[in-house]
């Protein structure tokens, strides 16, 4: 009995390693193909609401999943390296595959750097700001926590706009 | 004794070997799993498992994980266990016969045995190669870093494992098996 035992749990296996060319790696090895997960984010523009500065982003998804960017908690830099004003998102945003949203940003100038802003474009038109920090995004039913590093442009108009 | 020759019907048929088979039959023609693991929540899961020596679901991202030998072993295991269903029904039934004793076969209790030891080792080299640690029952928190573009990015999934009514009553239909066995084994009294 035993010896049918052994026969009947053998034979199955034996018949799928010929299958697979009696190659053990193959036989046991996983294969998976996973979804693209991608997106991209570009500036596109400013927005101003009580003396806060709202950069714009187009964040385009690439991939093949739901991406939604639930929070941000970073920093604003200026041409200089230094550390101006922190920066939050706007609002949650849900991105679907293959669909471009904006993302909006929310950057808190204090009245000290907002009386800074103006020597920045000393000989200059525009000037690049930095976003640094960590985005909370959820991916599936994952909470994904992420480096990001994006820049908006700013022009003399804008900051003559803000002070308003 | 008593008891004996009432569960072997006077020594003539073994009932707790019969309804072992029939536990036996269903365990091993039923599909369901034995253990799931859920990573996520809400209808939306990172990764799911409905594990059963008869039949492995893998899905990560939604998309599903093969790998060639599973479905052979699958193929095994349930072969296996309907033999050992087929051969204790038969015994049960000829349970009269001296010769019936070794067809009240273990297999139907090793099996419940060997998953639970399988599954505690998988996901102790899961953890130990792959850095990825799922419990065997309750719940946890998964935290894992993948490379992005250069950067570490950190995932956090809330992560639910269990063991399900199927395991539970393929472990019964085996310790069934295992005490029929056992009643078999005692020897009819002397006819005077």
């Amino acid at each position: 009995m035993w010896l049918l035992s052994v026969i009947i749990v053998v034979v199955p296996i034996i018949y799928g390693m010929s299958s697979c060319g009696w190659s053990i790696q193959a036989f046991v090895m996983p294969s998976h193909s996973p979804p693209k997960i991608d997106f991209h984010v570009e500036s596109s523009g400013l927005r101003f609401e009580d003396k806060q500065l709202l950069p714009v982003f187009r964040v385009t998804n690439l991939g093949e999943v739901r991406i939604v960017f639930e929070s941000l908690n970073a920093t604003v830099y200026g041409p200089d390296g230094e550390a101006l004003a922190p920066a939050i998102l706007y609002k949650p945003v849900v991105s679907q595959p293959n669909s471009t949203e904006a993302l909006i940003l929310k950057v808190g100038f204090d009245e000290a750097t907002f009386r800074k802003l103006p020597s920045y474009f000393e000989g200059r038109e525009r000037v690049d700001f930095e976003v640094k920090g960590v985005a909370s995004i959820h991916v599936f039913a994952s909470k994904v926590t992420a480096p990001l590093s994006i820049s908006f442009e700013v022009s003399l108009t804008d900051i003559i706009k803000m002070v308003g | 004794m008593k008891l004996t020759k009432t569960l072997l019907l006077n020594h003539k048929v073994n009932l707790i070997g019969l309804a072992s088979s029939l536990l036996l039959f269903y365990t091993a023609l039923s599909n369901r799993a034995w253990w799931v693991v859920r990573g996520g929540s809400g209808g939306e899961y990172t990764f799911l498992a409905d594990v059963s020596p008869f039949n492995i679901v893998l899905e990560v991202l939604g998309k599903p994980v093969t790998i060639p030998i599973i479905p052979y072993l699958c193929l095994a295991a349930r072969l296996s266990i309907l033999l050992a269903a087929t051969t204790i029904f038969v015994g049960s039934l000829l349970a009269g016969k001296t010769w019936s004793k070794p067809m009240m076969s273990l297999n139907g209790l090793v099996l419940p045995i060997i998953f639970i030891f399988v599954l505690y080792t998988g996901l102790s080299l899961a953890k130990l190669y792959i850095g990825v640690s799922i419990p065997m029952y309750g719940e946890s928190t998964l935290n894992y870093l993948v490379s992005y573009r250069g950067s570490g990015v950190v995932t956090e999934t809330p992560v639910t494992a269990s063991l399900t009514e199927e395991y539970w009553i393929a472990f019964v239909a085996g310790t069934l098996s295992a005490l029929a066995r056992i009643v078999h084994s005692k020897p009819a009294p002397q006819e005077r």
